[in-house]
C-alpha cells in the first residue's frame, strides 16, 4: 500500500530579467528543477534518489516537506491529497513527514543541548506535555545509540560528527513520523562511521515502521540501503529499479554512464566505457523533451518529446524513447 | 627517491596547548609514481601538504629526522630559496576546493600567466603560449584562456588549476582532494585525465583523498594515514588484496561498493583520538578490536610485511586470525 504517491509533480521558478529584456518583450527565464515527477513510496519502504548537482533531488525533498509549493502536480499522503495544505492540517502533516539534514555541523542549534534539540519539534508542534517529553526524549536518544545519561546534556560542539547526526536522526524520529526525508545525511561524515549511521536508519525504519526517501549523489550508498533507487537527471526521472537491477542492467543511457563512473574500491575493476557527451547543464530554460538528449549517444528526433516511464521488467521502469522502442513493454 | 620524510612532526600551538597534527610520519615517494594518501578528517593529511609546501601558520613547527627532496635538505633550506627554487618549479600544489581558488574578476589565462611570471622571467607572450600548451595537456581548448572563471564548469576550473600547477613540469605535483565536490561523471573524467597527464609529463603525483574508490584505480602505491601517522603503506593491488593494519581492514569493511550486494557494511566504532592529548601508544588502539596492553603503552614499530609493504601494528604475527575476524561484524560491535 502506497504511503506517498506523487503525480506529475512540477516546480518552476521564474527568474528576474533585466529591465532592458522586459522592455524588449523577451520571454521570461525559467529554472525548472523538477519536471513531471511521478512515483510512490510504500509503507516501510526505503527509496533512494540519485543524481548529480541540479538534478532536482533536494527540491523534491523540499516539495514533499512542504517547504515549497509545487507549480503543478499532486501529492497524496496516506490516501489524502496534501498538495495544498495549510494551517492546522499542514502542522499535522509536518509531524508525520520529517527531514534529516545533510550537515550535522550546521543544522543543530549550537546553543541547545541534545535533549532540547530533540524536544524542539514536539514542543513546537505541541504534541505532548513536558512530562511525556521527559519520557520520550531519553528513549529516543537510547534508540539512536546515544546513552541518555551521557548525551542528554551535551551541546553539539561536545559531540563528534557521527554523534551529531544521530541527534539529527533522533530529532526527526521523535514525533514518530510515517515518512522521513533524508537529504545526503552521511555525506559530511567520515567513511568509517557512515555505515553505522546508515545501519541505524535502516534498523529504525524496520522497527518503527516509517518509510524513507533517501537522497544522495552517491549510488554506492543507495545500493546498500534502499529497496528501490530512482535516477534523476535535470529534474526528470529517468529510471527506477531495485539496486541490483540498476547496477547490473542499467537501461537508460544516463544511468549506464552513472553506474560506470562510480568509484569502485577495487584496483582490478575495469569500468565500462562512458559515452556521455559534453558537460552537465543547469535546469535553466531547458529545451523541451528529454533533458538528457543533448548529451545522449542514442538521441534521435523522437527525443524532443518527453519519453513516458515504461515498465521493461518487473519493478524496473525507464523513460527513454530509444530503450523502450527496442524493448517489448510488459504489463504490470 | 624523490621525496623522503622520516619521523616528520608538525605541531600547532594554540591557547589550549600543542596539537600534534602529524606525529612521526615516514613517507617516501619515488620518481614518476602516483602515491595515494588516504585518511579521514583530522588524520593530518592536509597538514602534511601544508608542511611540504611551507604554507604553515607561524605558530606551527615542522621537525623531522630527515626531510629530503631530490638533493635538497628541506629542513635546512631557507624560505627564500624554497620559494625561488622549489615552489611551483619542483613541487606544485593543486589546492583543496581548487574550483574556488581562481580569482573571479580576472580571466583564467591571465591568472596562470601571472603565476608563471612570478616564478620566472619569461615575457607575457611566452607565458601565454605556455598556458595554451598547458590547457591542451589538461584537455581545455586554448581559446578558453580569455574566459572568466564563472564561465567555466567546476571540472574545467579544476583542470585550469591543474594546468597552473603543471606550468614548470614540477617533479612533484601535490593534489589535495582534487575530486571532492565534483559530480560523479566529472570526477571520473578528471581521474582519467590525471592518468593521461601522468603519461605526458614526468611528474610524480601525491594524491590526497578520503575516498578509497578514487585512488584504487589511480595510485601506484597507497599510504593509509591515521592520527598523524602512516599506519600502512603498500602497492595499490597489494593493499586491497592483503591489508595488514586493522584500520585498513576496518576502512575496507566500511566502504561501500556498487559491485558488492552481499557483504554488509561495517563501521568502525568510536572516533579518532584528540591530538591535543596524543595517545602514548598506537593512535588506533581505542577503536581497535585487536588491541593488546602493549598497544596502549608504546607505539607499534613499522614492520616490513612484504615487498614494499609496511604496517605499523604490533600484532603482525596474528594477521591470519585478524583478517578472518575483521570480516565479522561482531568483532567490531560487540
Amino acid at each position: 500500500m502506497a504511503l506517498l504517491s506523487v503525480q506529475h509533480l512540477t516546480k518552476h521558478y521564474r527568474v528576474a530579467r533585466s529591465l532592458a529584456a522586459v522592455l524588449r518583450g523577451a520571454p521570461p527565464n525559467w529554472i525548472k528543477p523538477v519536471e513531471d515527477l511521478s512515483f510512490s513510496i510504500d509503507e516501510g519502504e526505503i527509496v533512494g534518489i540519485v543524481g548529480e548537482s541540479g538534478c532536482g533531488k533536494s527540491t523534491t525533498c523540499n516539495l514533499l516537506a512542504k517547504l515549497a509549493d509545487p507549480t503543478s502536480g499532486r501529492i497524496d499522503f496516506g490516501g489524502e491529497d496534501v498538495t495544498h495544505l495549510s494551517g492546522a492540517a499542514l502542522a499535522r502533516y509536518r509531524a508525520q513527514v520529517q527531514l534529516i539534514f545533510q550537515d550535522p555541523f550546521d543544522s543543530l542549534n549550537p546553543r541547545l543541548r541534545a535533549f532540547d534539540l530533540i524536544a524542539e519539534a514536539p514542543r513546537a508542534l505541541e504534541l505532548w506535555d513536558e512530562k511525556e517529553i521527559a519520557q520520550r526524549v531519553p528513549r529516543m536518544l537510547a534508540l539512536v545509540g546515544l546513552p541518555p545519561e551521557r548525551y542528554a546534556e551535551r551541546y553539539p560542539h561536545q559531540m563528534s560528527g557521527g554523534e551529531r547526526q544521530r541527534v539529527g536522526i533522533a530529532s526527526a524520529l521523535v514525533a514518530e513520523p510515517r515518512l522521513v526525508l533524508a537529504d545526503e545525511p552521511v555525506s559530511m561524515l567520515d567513511v568509517s562511521i557512515r555505515a553505522g549511521v546508515m545501519d541505524l536508519l535502516r534498523d529504525l525504519s524496520k522497527r518503527l515502521g516509517f518509510s524513507c526517501l533517501y537522497v544522495s549523489h552517491d549510488l554506492s550508498i543507495l545500493t546498500h540501503l534502499c529497496h528501490r533507487v530512482m535516477v534523476m537527471y535535470l529534474g526528470q526521472l529517468v529510471e527506477v529499479a531495485r539496486p541490483e537491477d540498476l547496477v547490473r542492467s542499467p537501461r537508460h543511457p544516463y544511468t549506464r554512464a552513472l553506474v560506470s563512473a562510480v568509484p569502485v574500491p577495487d584496483p582490478a575493476y575495469r569500468r565500462p566505457p562512458i559515452e556521455v557527451i559534453g558537460e552537465l547543464a543547469k535546469p535553466f530554460n531547458p529545451p523541451p523533451g528529454c533533458r538528457f538528449a543533448p548529451r545522449c549517444p542514442l538521441a534521435t528526433a523522437a527525443c524532443r518529446t518527453i519519453p513516458p516511464m515504461q515498465t521493461i521488467a518487473p519493478g524496473h521502469t525507464v523513460a527513454c524513447h530509444a530503450v523502450t522502442a527496442a524493448a517489448v513493454p510488459i504489463a504490470t | 627517491m624523490l621525496l623522503e620524510a622520516r619521523n616528520l612532526r608538525v605541531t600547532y600551538r594554540n591557547a589550549q596547548g600543542p596539537v600534534s597534527a602529524v606525529d612521526g610520519l615516514d613517507l617516501a615517494i619515488s620518481e614518476h609514481e602516483v602515491f595515494g594518501l588516504v585518511g579521514e578528517s583530522g588524520c593530518g593529511k592536509s597538514t602534511l601538504v601544508k608542511a611540504l609546501l611551507r604554507l604553515m601558520p607561524p605558530r606551527a613547527t615542522v621537525e623531522a629526522d630527515v626531510l629530503r627532496f631530490k638533493d635538497h635538505d628541506l629542513l635546512a633550506l631557507s624560505d627564500k630559496r624554497f620559494r625561488s627554487e622549489i615552489l611551483m618549479r619542483e613541487i606544485a600544489l593543486v589546492p583543496q576546493s581548487a574550483q574556488n581558488s581562481l580569482n573571479p574578476v580576472h580571466r583564467v589565462g591571465a591568472q596562470i600567466v601571472e603565476a608563471i611570471r612570478a616564478h620566472s622571467n619569461v615575457s607575457t607572450a611566452k607565458a601565454r603560449a605556455r598556458v595554451a600548451e598547458l590547457f591542451d595537456i589538461v584537455g581545455l581548448q586554448p581559446e578558453l584562456m580569455d574566459r572568466f572563471p564563472h564561465e567555466f564548469s567546476g571540472g574545467m576550473r579544476q583542470r585550469a588549476m591543474i594546468s597552473m600547477a603543471l606550468a614548470f613540469e614540477p617533479a612533484l605535483l601535490v593534489m589535495d582532494e582534487p575530486t571532492t565536490g565534483l559530480d560523479v561523471l566529472v570526477q571520473e573524467r578528471l581521474l582519467r585525465r590525471i592518468r593521461e597527464i601522468r603519461e605526458r609529463v614526468r611528474s610524480s603525483i601525491l594524491l590526497i583523498t578520503h575516498d578509497i574508490g578514487v585512488i584504487a584505480q589511480t595510485a601506484d602505491r597507497i599510504g593509509v594515514m591515521y592520527a598523524g601517522r602512516l599506519v600502512e603503506c603498500a602497492p595499490t593491488r597489494r593493499l586491497f588484496e592483503q591489508p595488514w593494519h586493522p584500520y585498513t581492514l576496518g576502512l575496507k569493511n566500511a566502504f561501500p561498493s556498487i559491485l558488492d550486494f552481499e557483504s554488509e557494511l561495517i563501521s568502525i566504532p568510536g572516533s579518532p583520538p584528540d591530538l591535543s592529548r596524543p595517545p602514548a601508544g598506537c593512535g588506533f588502539a581505542e577503536r581497535c578490536p585487536f588491541v593488546l596492553e602493549t598497544c596502549r603503552a608504546q607505539r607499534p614499530p613499522t614492520v616490513n610485511v612484504g615487498a614494499g609493504h609496511v604496517s605499523a601494528c604490533t600484532r603482525t604475527q596474528d594477521i591470519e586470525h585478524i583478517r578472518a575476524a575483521a570480516t565479522e561484524k561482531v568483532t567490531w560491535h560487540c
